[in-house]
């Protein structure tokens, strides 16, 4: 279990001032700055939960995980993960720990993944056979097996965060921390990544908390959504009940693949065309109005075999649900 | 311990990664011997208060550069602070002070294994002029091993400042001045002016250098072997524990940068 109680976060950040004759000021005397970071957080999480942190850039999710890890030390505030506190360092929660960090790189530069791994196996003691086991199962889920032994720097930047994510999985552990795991990765990968995780996290009672911007990461692993903005939790329910919202808007989305030559009827030209890419457009239809154009369509033959309906996408439902709370 | 060896081997491993650069290393050991010794071979002729002294002052040179090879250090924690790359490390059950002891045992060992080129080197450009000691090899080498983890452990407190500094590039020019002057690296003891030597006799830089050298020359009595090996371990301990005190002081600062 995790819990997290008051917690306040500040940065301090140095501001250069603009201007030629600034250049030789800024290195004698910069504006410091205190970015509050973490504002007030109460977070519970029960063990072997998997919980989706969504915010925008600066939001605070990383600051979060790093307090979580222990990397960084709030002044204020309390968390405790299981028995453990962070921020004291214990050996025992380290072995528990992962913190997969997508932008981080741990994989020795110069050498094969291998290298890295057998210093991780060597670091938390992980036994010959579950070592082997692991990384069997690991690389063919992640199509990488034929990379294990190429040095690092040799690898693309989806092999490499394959391997990292490897690596994290490694020493089984009790406590999971993601941050953008499928960054850079194919989508066939993400995929993958996606099932492994659904799986693995359930299967071992790992609780775990996921950061991505890609949203499919967080409504197909997690199981609660926590949005954070401007370092202030704004919303905290299930994943069903966001996609419940999404589903509930007041706005639906028609969809239209055209033929050539397609000219958007008449009864279609007053709504908003959310995208249109080649021959597809995307016509966002405020739900008051939508058994008028779906009746319209269906009587339309250019049209009623090739459209379909879309609810709201989540990306949206986020961004109104962030704005709401400013 | 395990740990340990796996990350010196990592270590040696990376060294032996690239042949050309493996070839360019033993070509830099030789060139830094031969040419510090020719250097101080055009010293000694042209001075007149070195008459009689040249063979001992090529053979100290021919000392002072295999051992500042061996006690020498290229530490990494200051960059990894700035760059974030450290967060690596701390979410590891495993210490950060541990990790850059192996990786430096690991370059030691490289650098000991390209030992016999040096040597080799020094025979055929410089024998003529190398005094031959009673060498006391079990002196010199326990105060070679003293003199590595001094070295450690004050480069180890300097960069670990980079937690409040960032940068910490000028800090260790100060420090390498200092190692230069006042561990024997570019005057030996006995030309040192006395107020000077007897500042540097109480300072830990004489353990990276000057002491090796006097171990491996059987120049010291028991009693100065004793004393000094006493005042080693002590510089090593208080060392490590301002280390480790300005480690956690540092933490409390850092701020995990680079996402």
């Amino acid at each position: 279990m995790i819990r997290i109680e008051k917690l306040n976060y500040n940065y301090t950040v140095y501001k250069h001032k603009e201007g030629k004759k600034r250049l030789l000021m800024n290195s004698l005397k910069r504006d410091r700055v205190i970015i509050p970071a973490l504002k007030n957080i109460n977070l519970e999480i029960n063990e072997g939960e998997i919980v989706g942190l969504i915010g925008l850039n600066g939001a605070g999710k990383t600051t979060l995980l790093k307090c979580i890890s222990g990397l960084l030390q709030p002044k204020e505030g309390s968390i405790h993960v299981g028995e453990y506190i962070p921020s004291e360092r214990q050996k025992e929660y380290l072995m528990k720990l992962s913190f997969f960090m997508g932008q981080k790189n741990q994989l020795i530069w110069d050498l094969p993944p291998m290298e890295t791994f057998n210093i991780h196996k060597a670091i938390y003691k992980i036994n010959d056979n579950d070592f082997k086991r692991i990384i069997d199962e690991t690389s063919q889920l992640l199509h990488v097996e034929h990379l294990l032994r190429t040095p690092s720097r040799q690898l693309s930047l989806g092999e490499r965060v394959k391997m990292e994510f490897i690596l994290s999985v490694l020493h089984s552990p009790k406590f999971v921390l993601l941050d953008e795991p499928t960054i850079g990765m194919d989508i066939q990968s993400q995929y993958s990544i996606r099932s492994f995780l659904k799986q693995y996290l359930k299967a071992n009672n790992i609780t775990c908390i996921i950061t991505s911007h890609n949203m499919e990461d967080i409504v197909k692993v997690a199981e609660r959504a926590v949005l954070i903005n401007k370092g202030e939790i704004v919303y905290d329910s299930s994943i069903s009940k966001l996609i419940y919202e999404a589903d509930c808007s007041e706005f639906m989305y028609i969809s239209i693949k055209a033929k050539e030559g397609f000219v958007l009827p008449e009864y279609l030209q007053h709504l908003t065309v959310a995208s249109k890419e080649d021959n597809r457009y995307m016509m966002k239809v405020d739900k008051s109005e939508g058994q008028a154009v779906i009746g319209n369509i269906i009587n339309d033959p250019d049209i009623r075999n090739n459209f379909f309906i879309e609810p709201e996408p989540l990306e949206e439902i986020i961004i109104k649900l962030l704005e709401n709370k400013k | 311990m395990m740990a340990f060896i796996s990350i010196m081997r990592s270590h040696i491993s990376i060294s032996l990664t690239y042949k050309m650069n493996i070839l360019f290393g033993y070509i830099s050991d030789i060139l830094y011997v031969v040419l510090k010794c020719y250097l101080w071979l055009a010293i000694a002729n042209s001075n007149p208060s070195f008459a009689g002294e040249t063979n001992y002052i090529i053979t100290y040179f021919i000392f002072v550069s295999i051992i500042m090879q061996l006690t020498g250090n290229r530490l990494t924690i200051a960059s990894n602070i700035l760059d974030g790359s450290l967060s690596n490390w701390l979410l590891k059950p495993f210490s950060i002070f541990k990790y850059e002891l192996a990786q430096q045992l690991g370059r030691a060992v490289m650098t000991a294994s390209r030992l016999w080129i040096i040597i080799l080197a020094i025979v055929a450009f410089m024998s003529s002029y190398i005094v031959i000691w009673d060498y006391n090899y079990l002196v010199g080498i326990l105060f070679l091993v003293l003199g590595f983890f001094v070295s450690f452990y004050i480069a180890l407190v300097i960069q670990l400042f980079a937690f409040w500094l960032m940068r910490v590039e000028a800090l260790q020019f100060i420090y390498t001045m200092f190692v230069d002057i006042l561990s024997g690296g570019m005057i030996p003891y006995k030309y040192m002016p006395a107020a000077i030597k007897n500042i540097a006799e109480l300072l830990p830089f004489k353990f990276i250098i000057q002491m090796p050298i006097a171990g491996f020359t059987n120049t010291l009595s028991s009693g100065e072997i004793l004393n000094n090996v006493i005042m080693a371990v002590a510089y090593i301990v208080a060392l490590h524990f301002i280390a480790a005190f300005i480690f956690k002081k540092g933490l409390k600062k850092y701020t995990a940068m680079g996402g």
